[in-house]
């Protein structure tokens, strides 16, 4: 069991895609998203895990720290590539053990609702004690999706 | 770049974002030349943080 790759869930996208009501209004473009930490005990399942409750069980809480809205959210293209980035997370005063990955869902309400959407991998395993839990995305964002190959 | 200017380019950046959240709280019709201002920011300040 661990966590070994970044991704995004495909049971949620398949549904955005195809309009399914699970999903409607959610927008990757909300501003009240949710960005949730987890273990590397998680085992996540990209093209079979569709709700908040199959990682539930691994998720890493600490004092500081709650459920944090992903903000300044926008998905953009440039010569054929899509990108969806938003704002860095940094939220202070935390003290927190072992995260390995953020994990994105929608705000629906519920743990057995609420779609996952993405997850990113830390690599490494990350702690802080009464500091700053920070997420720097990459410069490309938290997704590149090439629509022209 | 600088000190100042890394602080410069943050605040600059942190500014676009609020009026991105701004712009679509208020339901502003066509976001696009925001949406590219704000990306084209990030790039670029994240790739200067990147070295």
């Amino acid at each position: 069991m661990a966590v070994t790759a970044s991704g995004v869930f495909f049971l949620t996208l398949e549904k955005q895609l195809t309009g399914a009501a699970a999903t409607d209004p959610e927008s990757w473009e909300a501003e009240d998203n949710l960005i949730t930490l987890i273990s590397d005990s998680a085992t996540p399942a990209f093209d079979t895990m569709d709700f908040w409750d199959d990682l539930s069980a691994n998720e890493v809480t600490g004092s500081g720290w709650t459920d944090t809205a992903l903000t300044g959210t926008e998905l953009t293209i440039a010569a054929g590539v899509m990108t969806y980035d938003a704002t860095d997370i940094s939220v202070g005063s935390t003290t927190l053990t072992s995260a390995m990955a953020s994990v994105l869902r929608f705000n629906i309400g519920a743990d057995g609702t609420d779609c996952l959407i993405m997850l990113h991998d830390f690599v490494t395993a990350v702690s802080t004690s009464n500091g700053t839990f920070g997420i720097q995305w990459h410069s490309s964002g938290l997704l590149t999706a090439d629509l022209v190959p | 770049m600088s000190k100042a200017d890394d602080l410069r380019a943050e605040l600059a950046l942190a500014e676009l974002e609020e009026l991105l959240v701004l712009a679509k709280a208020n339901d502003v019709d066509n976001l696009r030349e925001l949406k590219d201002k704000v990306r084209a920011a990030r790039r670029a300040f994240r790739e200067a943080r990147e070295g």
